[in-house]
């Protein structure tokens, strides 16, 4: 069982990591806390959901179509809801995108309706047998695709020009628009490569968890917990908190009882905002102060 | 508006409120029982955003806290009114206890530590389980009133909770307390150079915040006879009381009050008409409301008044 | 002073409106029935297709020229509201059916947890409420007068899987109970768990999962572990489609899983996919049921209609909405009267049966004559295997491998 407790966690790390890469960027980068993130995971899977559905694609290949609807849909929304309140108000942001997150759900509640759904393959429920352990290949292939989605985001802000870019509007706004970057398109970028990466999450969750208009709400939990315990704003740092909360949780649910799931998480939660609000693994120069 | 302006209105509105339970029906005076609530709650909020720039959005932690209080002693044949004031009370211990470490943090850490707080309580309550009941539910005792007296005794404590809330605030903003919250919101190392305990002050906003707050949910645990960590712990409720506060004005004495009243009339009225689309509308106002009048509508009323009065002063001028 | 005037203003309003409405009356009297029901928010779905089945009723009532009440008839005029899946909301919105809409009659909310919020209004009103989706054992526990269910309480909801389960041959040894932790579930869970125990069998596993939880994978590996012949699952669509594909990839295969409430869900049926064959659950109602009743004739009957006014098949929310409505109907017809208090006494004094089902009630509301029974899916439709006296086929046992 301890092998197998193992296992449920590492494959499940992965997924939280990537539907947390463009919650914890965001907020590193525009200090934005993006109530709505849940809210493009869920279009992501709906993306998946309805590719599938009508078209027979495998869940997994929808996943480009799903990162440029929510680039997309992100930048839009930052260019014109975001950017405006943000010159006025930071802390506003909350209510907008809180707003932004009652509105697509409540939007997909009236084109999917509130049934729940699920993703069938081939492939899905079968497994690979290690001796006692069982890997589900859905679950393998998930978390392969978020490590290299990861990697892939890694590379773009750290070796890109655009990423660079984008790094250095986080660290000082006016010195960036000096140096001839416009912070407005920054943060467009920003955003949408932020929704795009959840869209790819999505895509993967739509193989794993069933699917409704309200998946995004039970995520987001997990998302907050990730990024501060990664560090808000280090995309190495989310990937490596994926995979330890994913650890914990599956540990106290195993050893502890399923009940302490959510205790487990919350104090985790307020024990690193109050101790080491940077994060486990997060450069103390990220973020706010 | 000027303090003493609003404090006009606010009479005049509390008159109206006194007399208005012997013309509505009973549905109406649910409805406006409701209107207090959120007031309350929105008032509460007024003191720790409003005033001292902590952005709690996890504030529903101290309604449900006080609904449970409340719930709990009830059970325990304490009288009501001991009831909600050991709810009021327990809600601003509460809020001292966890206000220590918490306030600590800032910005949108705050803002999320306050809900992470909330979450956390409805998790501690629903393991616990014994006298609260927990994922069971608490069923409170029932008062064998006839309904129409019961309801406007519990229509006249809202209303009276939500004058003291409305009075404290007002004292707030003119007291030492006030200046020193409004000092650190607008800068923390400022205030602190100016020599304000910026630490006692936060804590001490937060645990009036958490009383009125405590207080609503009490009285509202006594009036609905029957609690779960779900509804008394519903983060909608403080979202909802923070989009009034937003609306009507926030760090303005009556502006919560006025957005409560707006707020909920309208969505009264006209939510019963789009079912389908409740969220989606109140996605939308919400983004609406922060784009297009950000400081409330106190705020908005004080502009026109200033356009107004410098318009009759032109006109003296001139003649 | 003031109060005088306006209550004066009123009722020289009355009587003008009054003397009209009396000549419209000789030709045709209408009864308002109240129903403040979740259309928006968690529970709409539920919500819904209960509503759809008191709208049913109606409908087919009215077709067939109404009521008859004493020596009048009377159309039935259903006032609906939306709760939002709010207790707070349920309340205000029972308040206005009592208040303002006058209403004598209520269809009760979808949920216990609801229903305790309003009961507690409808009772002070002495309002009589059908409630057919609230089902708690807590809320017929309060002493309430004014409230019925006919659907059997919650404690009994895993009853028949295990009747099913201790008939089987071989008979499986070991059960395990799961489920989210709320207020339905605990109840189901708590007395099923009980009930196994004393009917023989071992409990090697419970476990109470967090309502959010977002994976199960954990719940599955603790299960195959303790390895159960039965494994009886309390949750709601969501979760419990996320713990059998959970059971599904860490290949957990006893012989009977038996679900509490999600059987006679379509789309949890369709979400679940290849993987449902072999899984069983409680079904409140089924449509090959035989009690018949005067209005839908019986649930072969219902199940058409539902479908031909709504586009889809009815589920047991629908089925006990527009059973309700008929057993407040025959109360109605036995009392002669609309007053509360005669309705109340003529529910108490009948046994009969509506498509729904045979009901008796008893003073605390609940209905002593209401069964349920064991559906299965085999190949991918639902079959009732259990009780023998409805069943359509041989239960499935032990389930192929998921």
């Amino acid at each position: 069982m301890l092998a197998q407790t193992i296992v449920n966690g590492l494959l499940l790390g992965g997924v939280y990591g990537i539907a947390t890469i463009g919650f914890s960027v965001v907020w590193g980068v525009m200090g934005i806390i993006n109530l709505a993130h849940g809210a493009y995971i869920m279009v992501g899977a709906y993306i998946a959901f309805a590719l599938n559905q009508w078209f027979g694609l495998d869940p997994f290949l929808a996943m480009p179509f799903a990162m440029v609807a929510l680039f997309v849909i992100g930048y839009a929304l930052q260019a014109f809801l975001l950017n405006p309140v943000m010159h006025t108000s930071l802390l506003l942001t909350l209510v907008v995108t809180f707003g932004i997150d009652l509105f697509l759900i409540d939007l997909f509640v009236l084109f999917f309706s509130s049934d729940v759904r699920a993703v069938h393959t081939a492939y899905s429920g079968s497994s690979l047998e290690i001796g006692p352990v069982l890997i589900s290949w859905v679950r393998l292939v998930a978390a392969i695709l978020s490590v290299l989605v990861a990697i892939a985001s890694y590379l773009f802000l750290n070796r890109t020009r655009t990423g660079q870019a984008i790094l250095a509007t986080a660290l000082d706004r006016e010195a960036a628009r000096l140096m001839g970057i416009y912070p407005d398109r920054a943060y467009g970028l920003t955003a949408g490569l932020a929704a795009a990466v959840a869209g790819a999450a999505g895509c993967l969750a739509s193989t794993i968890f069933p699917i409704s208009p309200t998946l995004g709400i039970s995520f987001l939990g997990a998302v907050f917990v990730v990024t501060v315990l990664g560090g808000i704003g280090s995309v190495a740092g989310v990937i490596i908190a994926g995979f330890a909360y994913a650890l914990v949780q599956a540990f106290a649910a195993t050893y502890l009882g399923a009940n302490y799931q959510q205790i487990v998480a919350f104090s985790m939660f307020l024990l690193i905002l109050i101790v080491r609000p940077q994060g486990l693994f997060g450069k103390p120069f990220y973020g706010e102060s | 508006m000027k303090a003493k302006h609003q404090l006009a209105a606010a009479a005049v509105l509390l008159v109206l409120a006194l007399i208005l339970p012997a013309v509505i029906d009973n549905y109406w005076l649910r409805v406006m029982t409701t209107v207090f609530m959120i007031a309350i709650v929105a008032q509460g909020l007024n003191v720790i955003v409003g005033f001292a720039g902590y952005h709690a959005f996890g504030n529903a932690a101290f309604f449900g806290v006080g609904a449970y209080i409340a719930g709990v002693s009830l059970n325990a044949q304490v009288p009501l009114a001991l009831a909600i004031v050991l709810a009021t009370g327990g809600s601003a211990v509460v809020a001292g206890i966890f206000g220590w470490p918490l306030l600590r943090l800032r910005g949108h850490y705050f803002a999320i530590a306050s809900v992470a707080l909330n979450m956390a309580f409805v998790e501690v309550i629903l393991n616990l389980g014994g006298v609260t009941g927990g994922a069971m539910g608490l069923p409170l005792p029932i008062s064998p009133m006839p309904p129409d007296l019961l309801y406007r005794m519990i229509y006249y404590m809202m209303l009276g909770a939500l004058t003291v809330a409305t009075l404290v605030v007002w004292h707030l903003s003119g007291s030492r307390l006030g200046y020193a919250l409004r000092a650190l919101r607008d800068s923390e190392s400022g205030a602190e150079v100016m020599g304000v305990d910026t630490v006692k002050a936060k804590i001490l906003a937060w645990m009036i915040s958490a009383a009125m707050t405590g207080c609503a949910g009490g009285i509202w645990a006594y009036w609905l006879t029957f609690i779960e960590v779900g509804s008394a712990f519903d983060i909608g409720i403080s979202m909802r009381a923070y989009i009034m506060m937003l609306l009507g004005g926030m760090g303005t004495i009556i502006g919560p009050v006025v957005g409560a009243f707006v707020f909920e009339i309208v969505a009264t009225l006209v939510w019963s008409e789009f079912t389908h689309i409740h969220n989606l509308l109140l996605g939308m106002f919400l983004i609406a409301v922060v784009i297009l009048v950000p400081n409330g509508i106190i705020h908005l009323i004080s502009r026109a008044s200033a356009r107004l009065s410098a318009a009759r002063e032109l006109r003296r001028a001139k003649a | 002073m003031f109060k005088q005037v306006v209550g004066a203003l009123v009722a020289l309003g009355m009587i003008g409106f009054g003397s009209a409405a009396d000549r419209a009356a000789a030709a045709e009297k209408t009864l308002k029935i109240g129903a403040a029901v979740s259309l928006s928010g968690a529970l709409s779905r539920e919500g819904r297709l209960l509503v759809e089945g008191y709208e049913l009723w109606q409908k087919k009532v009215n077709e067939a020229g109404g009521i008859k009440i004493g020596d009048d008839t009377y159309k039935i005029e259903i006032v609906s509201y939306d709760d939002e899946s709010k207790a707070q909301t349920s309340a205000q919105l029972t308040e206005k059916l009592i208040t303002s809409d006058d209403v004598s009659f209520i269809f009760g909310p979808y949920s216990s947890g609801i229903a305790t919020a309003t009961a507690v209004i409808s009772e002070r009103y002495k309002v009589l409420t059908l409630a057919p989706m609230a089902t708690a054992n807590s809320l017929y526990g309060r002493g309430y007068k004014y409230i019925f269910t006919q659907t059997p309480l919650a404690d009994r909801g895993l009853y028949p899987v295990l009747e099913l389960a201790s008939e089987m041959d071989p008979k499986p040894q070991s059960v395990a109970v799961v489920g989210p932790d709320d207020l339905f579930p605990n109840i189901v869970g708590d007395s099923a768990a009980k009930k196994a125990e004393e009917m023989g069998f071992k409990l090697v596993y419970t476990a109470k999962y967090p309502k959010a939880s977002t994976d199960l994978a954990s719940v599955a590996t603790q299960i195959k572990s303790a390895a159960p012949d039965v494994v009886l699952a309390t949750g709601y669509v969501q979760d419990t489609l996320l713990l059998l594909k959970s059971m599904r990839e860490l290949k957990v295969d006893p012989a009977i899983v038996g679900l509490a409430m999600s059987i006679g869900i379509q789309d949890f049926r369709d979400a679940l996919g290849p993987s449902a064959n072999g899984i069983m659950g409680t079904d409140m109602w089924v449509s090959t049921l035989t009690y018949s009743d005067p209005v839908f004739t019986d649930s072969a009957t219902f199940a058409k209609e539902f479908e031909a006014e709504y586009g889809n098949a009815p589920t047991y929310h629908a089925a006990s909405g527009a059973s309700a409505g008929v057993i407040l109907q025959m109360a109605l017809e036995k009392a002669g009267s609309t007053d509360v208090d005669k309705v109340r006494e003529a529910l108490l004094s009948m046994e009969g049966e509506t498509f729904y089902g045979r009901f008796k009630f008893e003073d605390d509301g609940t209905n002593s004559l209401g069964t349920a029974a064991v559906s299965q899916l085999i190949e991918s439709d639902p079959k009732v295997i259990f009780p023998p006296a409805v069943a359509q086929e041989k239960a499935l046992y032990p389930r192929s491998e998921m």
